[in-house]
């Protein structure tokens, strides 16, 4: 296969988990956490620690995930106790982990290149395809159970979440938590790809995830939650092969991102031109 | 309607790349005078590096290397240095010049395979950096120029600070704490300045809105600022520069371009002469057939002075004082 | 019997908008009635709802409910811990549903009501058919929309399911909260007796905040009147006329008027 497809591809797996995490708290819970920027770069901090002490590169992705949820309950803490509204509380937790970030190896840049990953025996490919299988199966059956439905209730009416004799907060902690988890996963699943862990990795992942969800949802128009997963992994690769083409068709280096958005605009404009519910 | 038509509009798309791939093959077969393939990658626009890109081509051309060439510039995301890197293998491209570290790592990480020569510059620590283990017999197939700042640099950049200020007694730093580059380049001058018994004030910044209040906290220890190879503070010169004009600071740097950003005087190297030397190195493997590992990692091995007059006017210094002797100048 | 003791709230304390509600305010409600709360705009009538309920804490005072359990005592007790005592229909529709679930989704949660959530899959199919029995009693042809999504429901019918939702489990307390005021005539008059149907039958202790004098009269056994948080007509709806009703809402003329 063409390595560009394939690069293409793998990445947009990699930014699936991704999309899928911010799906859970842009849409579904309702809240716009901006810490994805730290938690991203967190997840391959983390692993490149555990990586250079020489454990297995699983179990580092692992802690990479445990280490996303942490920093999704510093969000929840800075929002539901300090009482700090939920963009500001993931501004602050995406400022805090900038410096842990940094601290964390002692360095902003970490090559990986000769250290061990998950895709050694295997093969990226086939790798990312059961991850995001595997974590879609999960979400989807967590999604249809009672504690997920009430994750969903959270995000709609939490008048209702208390009437039903349910704390609320306790959802928001969880929602936040498997978000930032599966971030967190994602830049781990990235670095080993990629071959490094760099402290700029994080920046503008939000545009990414949002934009996967964007055309995820203009894809495919039955809102459906448990599609949402699947719309989140189509968009994902979707905005990635968008990139590629530009990067093929040798457009200037410069009109990279311009490309990138109007043709993310072209598919919103598509998608609400047609639409007959509204004028 | 709309899904199918959605579903053709996908698949003429993916029939594109696929397609823009073989069409690229078909092109080298028929070329009987055979241009070189060179992708060059870099991270991000600004001076520094665009000099490297420019000298190396400027080389090239004076060498009689016939090249396609194809710029790729990352634009600060660091996804794409990999999409990049992967787009110069499968166009089957012969050399690929990668500018900065991230993209040099992107670049090893996508030539595992197809070991197409990668040469770096613009990295400060290709060791550290995980690029290269053997910096005399390059054992992969990257190797490239540093464009570390030398002890012999350095202890050119402190004399000429004595000179100009002759009870200077402390200089300051100012330096993205994201860069991992930087961290040791502090290291290697504080080391210089403790020989030459100067006192060194660090301090970091975090983005490009801090810079002002860090050169405030500078000026008020520090007689001069020592400007270090910093992606952020180097994308930004011209108001570094100028705030510490306003203070009066004397602005050191070991790299010309920064004088043409409005910095004092530089001895050090210069990018574009790096550009240059990676040509050369480009010259051998494509040319010669030198084979990687007989291509020893180099560091920058010309210094130039250069001296920016308007600054020095502004500070109140002469543009025939002695620390300025043969050095070139700018406006 | 739910016993409200010297309840005390005041709202912006120490800034100069600085309002008491209630000052020193007692109301007892008698067990399987149905009370009727009126009064005019800013008497406290939804101060008192929400004093109730747990969504404003009182800065004084005691709140006690007769349950099965014994008696309840509210004080400590947070908004979703009461939840399993009292059940709240708002003036919303919207309020009491989940918009982005179905019918069917929400009648599973409600049925879950003060359970333990786990990691079971929400949806029971042996217990679609009781959903679908209970949507019947509505006669809104309901239990055939088990599969639309909430907000594409009209109001009144939204109304209807957060009706049921908060009473598929039967509460020892409901508060009615002008649930038919957004509704047009004659969605109001089939919620409101479905309402009361259900009240009845399982007799629920009501207590129901209206501006409607008529149905305060027809379907409450006793009418309560608040003014500037205090209680200034307590009286048996058989023994006053929805015209001296009118009167006295017109003319804001109290002496307290006991029957």
């Amino acid at each position: 296969m063409n390595g560009l497809l394939l690069v293409t591809i793998e990445q947009g797996l990699i930014f699936s988990i991704l999309a899928i995490g911010v799906y859970i708290t842009y849409k579904i819970l309702d809240f716009p956490d901006l810490s994805v920027e730290g938690t991203f770069p967190l997840g391959a901090f983390v692993f490149s620690k555990f990586i250079l002490t020489g454990m297995d590169p699983i179990l580092g992705s692992l802690m990479a995930l445990l280490a996303g949820a942490l920093a999704g309950l510093i969000t929840y803490t800075l929002n539901i106790k300090f009482k700090i509204k939920a963009i500001l509380s993931g501004i602050l937790t995406m400022t805090l982990l900038y410096s842990i970030n940094l601290r964390i190896n002692g360095r902003s840049n970490i090559g990986l290149s000769s250290y061990p990953t998950v895709y050694d025996k295997l093969g990226k490919l086939i790798v990312l395809i059961i991850c995001v299988v595997v974590i879609k199966m999960l979400m989807d059956r967590y999604l249809k159970s009672e504690s997920g439905y009430l994750l969903i209730a959270t995000g709609d009416n939490e008048t209702l979440v208390k009437s039903l004799g349910e704390n609320v907060d306790k959802y928001r902690m969880v929602g936040l938590m498997i978000s930032n988890a599966l971030v967190a996963l994602s830049g781990a699943l990235m670095a080993q790809s990629q071959g490094f862990t760099d402290i700029t990795m994080g920046n503008s992942i939000i545009v990414v995830a949002l934009a996967s969800i964007i055309i995820g949802d203009t894809v495919m128009k039955k809102r459906d939650f448990l599609k949402g997963t699947t719309r989140a992994i189509i968009g994902a690769i979707s905005y990635k092969l968008i990139g590629s083409i530009a990067i093929e068709i040798g457009l200037a280096p410069t009109d990279l991102k311009g490309i990138s958005a109007v043709i993310v605009i072209g598919f919103l404009a598509y998608n609400n031109l047609g639409d007959k519910n509204y004028a | 309607m709309k899904k199918s038509l959605k579903l053709i509009v996908t698949t003429i798309l993916i029939a594109i790349i696929l397609n823009g791939c073989s069409s690229t093959e078909g092109k080298i077969n028929s070329n009987e005078n055979k241009k070189f393939k060179i992708g060059i990658a870099q991270i991000i626009d600004h001076p520094a590096l665009n000099s490297a890109r420019d000298g190396f081509v400027e080389r090239l051309n004076e060498l009689d290397i016939e090249a396609d060439i194809n710029l790729q510039d990352a634009q600060g995301d660091v996804a794409n240095s990999q999409m990049i890197a992967e787009k110069f293998v499968s166009d089957k491209s012969d050399l690929i010049l990668s500018i900065a570290t991230p993209t040099s790592q992107a670049a090893q990480n996508a030539t595992k395979k197809s070991m197409t020569p990668v040469i770096f510059t613009a990295v400060s620590d290709p060791v550290f950096s995980g690029l290269v283990k053997n910096i005399e017999a390059p054992e992969s197939n990257i190797t490239g120029v540093t464009d570390e700042v030398s002890s012999e640099n350095l202890k050119h950049i402190f004399q000429t600070l004595k000179i100009l200020k002759p009870e200077i007694d402390t200089a300051g730093i100012l330096f993205n704490t994201g860069e991992s580059n930087s961290q040791s380049q502090i290291e290697r001058i504080e080391e210089i300045a403790f020989e030459e018994d100067i006192k060194i004030e660090k301090v970091g910044i975090a983005a490009i809105s801090d810079i002002n209040q860090a050169l405030e906290s500078v000026s008020r220890k520090s007689q001069a600022l020592i400007l270090i190879n910093d992606n952020m503070v180097a994308s930004s010169m011209e108001l570094v520069a100028s705030l510490a004009k306003e203070k009066n600071m004397i602005t050191i740097s070991g790299d010309s371009s920064h004088v043409d950003s409005g910095a004092l005087v530089s001895i050090g190297i210069s990018y574009h002469e790096l550009g240059r030397q990676a040509a050369d190195m480009a010259a051998k493997i494509l040319k010669e057939k030198t084979p990687i590992n007989k291509i020893p990692v180099e560091s920058s091995n010309v210094f130039i002075k250069k001296v920016n007059i308007t600054t020095a006017k502004a500070i109140g210094l002469n543009e025939n004082h002695p620390a300025f002797k043969d050095a070139d100048t700018v406006e | 019997m739910l016993r409200i003791s010297n309840l005390k709230k005041s709202f912006n304390i120490g800034t100069e908008n600085e309002t008491t509600i209630f000052q020193d305010f007692s109301l007892n409600i008698k067990n399987q009635e149905t009370t009727a709360i009126l009064g005019a705009n800013g008497c406290g009538k939804s101060t008192l709802f929400n004093i109730i309920s747990g969504v404003v804490s009182c800065d004084n005072g005691h709140i006690e409910l007769e349950t099965k359990d014994g008696i309840v005592c509210f004080d400590k007790m947070k908004e979703h811990e009461r939840a399993s005592y009292v059940s709240r229909v708002h003036q919303n529709p919207s309020m009491g549903v989940s918009p982005t679930l179905t019918i069917l989704e929400n009648m599973a949660l409600a049925d879950k009501k003060c359970t333990r959530f786990g990691f079971k899959k929400l949806i029971n199919k042996n217990r679609i058919d009781f959903y679908k029995t209970v949507l019947k009693s509505l006669d809104l042809g309901l239990e055939n929309k088990l599969q639309t999504k909430v907000r594409f429901l009209s109001g009144g019918q939204r109304q209807s399911l957060s009706l049921l939702m908060s009473t598929m489990k039967k509460p020892e307390l409901l508060l009615l909260d002008e649930h038919t005021a957004a509704l047009d005539p004659k969605t109001s008059k089939v919620v409101m007796e479905k309402t009361m149907e259900l009240v009845k039958k399982y007799k629920i202790t009501t207590i129901m905040i209206s501006h409607n004098i008529r149905d305060a009269i027809k379907y409450s056994d006793k009418i309560i009147m608040l003014q500037n948080g205090k209680v200034v007509l307590d009286v048996k709806s058989n023994k006053i006329s929805e015209n001296e009703l009118v009167e006295i809402y017109n003319n804001q003329n109290f002496r307290s008027i006991i029957r």
